[in-house]
């Protein structure tokens, strides 16, 4: 799951590249910068990746998962900082979103 | 002015055709007959000086009712048909003593409700014997809000109402552009023609069918009935003007009526259920810059918002006398901007979306999304968002059955040098069902949109 995870976060990243005037750099892999000290994008890009991996995750495992809301991470946590920090916390959602889920079916 | 009086003025109009429809074509003199006939009725059943919740759609015989209703010096809450539930709520809500329902030509029917204590507002027109209406407010922003009127002021304004020759009566029976349609067909002694349902190609076989002369429709069904081809469809040659408002206007879909109809004068109102409808000016043919020249309305901006003070402005709510200004204006809680006395309306304050700090208006966003090929209806509204407070969002109608892969990135090709970063949509989606109230008038409560 995480390789197709991966690639959805990475599709859903470059989606955004239609609305820039520069693509987003992510030839660092899992390293590459995304939002942060380091960061090349700017809050509304780093809401419309979000917004469109939730989609990409509804569509694809049919779970909803709110990748916005991170009042419950630690305070020192950078879950957009780069591609692969993104893939984690999206990973992280997507197992609990399904735990979650199993749970209520139970 | 009291009823009496404007009920001799319909008498004038004689033999000229007052109401038409499928169901028949009835005189001024054949409508004043009957509204005598019902007034005696009412006042048999004591439904005088009072409070009445009247339940019908459009009719030759709802609108008899109406009047002989006012005749009795009641004030009438208006409604069409609904749940037994929901008429009760309404009835309690205005302090109805009875519902009046319309039974089709055959006449009415008539329900005492004992449960009802007469609000405020309204008890200030009964205690006078004054002819008063409550409409109730469409709710798509929220619940219902019933707006209490007195109605002699309305029959002054359309005494002078410009002449309209034959109208059709599209907007509901219960809305305030509904209302204002009847009082200026009969005032003018020109022609209320009923349609049979509220859809854009019944719209185009009434124009068709009883030579309408005069439209007054929301945005929303404009642009529906440009797109489906109604105007190309039905010969619509004897229409020469359209009255628009209820709704901040798209300037795209209006250019899309001014180019199909050249010969046709766009008239855009404003008008709310607080307010009435204002006789406004454009400043140049289909231009969203207003300005009303009647000196019984006084318009202002202030802090952005438009207020307004006139004859017709409401009493009051019925649960209250709304939010005014120390000198009696009425903050409209509408978006403006005002230029040489002319007055331009962006959209509701409410509907403002806040996104990270930046202001961001969907009619604004809404005009540039409706000139993009294959849309053929936009809502943006705003969306909570944990980081930025709102988002922009997008619900579309498409002409033709298109993906949201295939269309999303064509919309962003499009879009992305026009719009600013906080105004791009960054939630799109497709919808299959309209985007519009019974009303036709936008949905823009975002757990509608965003839930459906």
């Amino acid at each position: 799951m995480l390789n197709e995870v991966k690639t959805l976060v990475e599709s859903a990243v470059r989606q955004q590249d239609l609305l820039l005037s520069e693509p987003i750099d992510l030839s660092r892999g899992e390293d590459s910068p995304l939002y942060g000290v380091e960061g090349t994008i700017d809050s509304m890009t780093l809401v419309s990746i979000i917004v469109d991996t939730e989609e990409k995750i509804r569509h694809r495992f049919g779970a909803e998962v709110h990748l916005a809301d991170t009042s419950h991470l630690p305070a020192t946590a950078t879950p957009f900082a780069t591609l692969g920090t993104l893939c984690a916390y999206v990973m992280d959602r997507l197992a609990s979103a399904v735990a979650g889920g199993e749970a209520q079916a139970i | 002015m009291q009823v009496e009086t404007f009920l001799d003025h319909l008498k004038a109009g004689a033999d000229r055709p007052a109401i038409v429809s499928d169901e028949g074509r009835f005189t001024y003199a054949e409508l004043c007959r009957q509204i005598d006939v019902y007034a005696q009725t009412l006042a048999a059943q004591s439904v005088s000086d009072c409070c009445v919740l009247l339940v019908d759609n459009y009719s030759f015989n709802s609108v008899c009712l109406l009047f002989a209703l006012w005749r009795r010096n009641n004030v009438v809450a208006l409604s069409v048909p609904k749940s037994a539930e929901q008429l009760a709520n309404l009835a309690n809500a205005a302090g109805a003593r009875f519902t009046v329902t319309g039974n089709g030509p055959q006449g009415f029917s008539v329900l005492a409700n004992d449960n009802a204590g007469l609000p405020s507002t309204v008890e200030g027109l009964v205690s006078r014997r004054q002819a008063g209406f409550i409409v109730f407010s469409s709710g798509s922003t929220g619940p219902a809000k019933g707006v209490v009127h007195e109605a002699a002021p309305f029959f002054e304004r359309y005494l002078k109402a410009e002449q309209c020759g034959a109208i059709l009566a599209f907007l509901l029976f219960d809305h305030i552009g509904g209302l204002v349609t009847v009082l200026q067909a009969l005032a003018t002694h020109g022609t209320l023609v009923l349609p049979n349902e509220r859809s854009p190609q019944e719209v185009g076989r009434c124009i068709e069918t009883f030579k309408v002369q005069t439209l007054h429709v929301s945005p929303t069904l404009l642009n529906l009935a440009t797109i489906t081809g109604v105007f190309q469809t039905w010969d619509t040659g004897s229409l020469q003007r359209i009255y628009y408002g209820s709704e901040p206007s798209s300037s795209e879909a209006i250019q899309r009526i001014a180019r199909t109809l050249p010969q046709v004068r766009l008239n855009q109102l404003y008008g709310m259920s607080e307010i009435g409808v204002l006789p406004c000016r454009g400043l140049d043919g289909d231009s969203a810059w207003m300005t009303v020249d009647d000196p019984a309305y006084s318009l202002r901006v202030v802090d952005g918002i438009l207020q307004v003070r006139g004859a017709t402005n409401m009493l009051g709510y019925l649960t209250g006398p709304g939010e005014l200004s120390d000198d009696g204006y009425l903050i409209t809680q509408d978006l403006a901007e005002e230029r040489d006395g002319y007055f331009r309306v962006s959209g509701r304050a409410v509907d403002v979306i806040n996104v990270g700090g930046k202001k961001v208006f969907p009619s604004h966003v809404e005009s540039v999304l409706m000139g993009i090929d294959n849309v053929s209806d936009v809502v943006v509204y705003g969306q909570p968002n944990p980081l930025l407070g709102q988002i922009v969002a997008a619900r579309f109608t498409l002409v033709e059955p298109e993906s949201l892969e295939v269309f999303k990135p064509r919309l962003y090709a499009a879009i992305r040098d026009v719009l600013a970063a906080e105004q791009l949509p960054r939630l799109i989606s497709v919808s299959d069902t309209p985007l519009f109230t019974s009303r036709f008038k936008k949905m823009r409560h975002p757990g509608v949109l965003s839930g459906s």
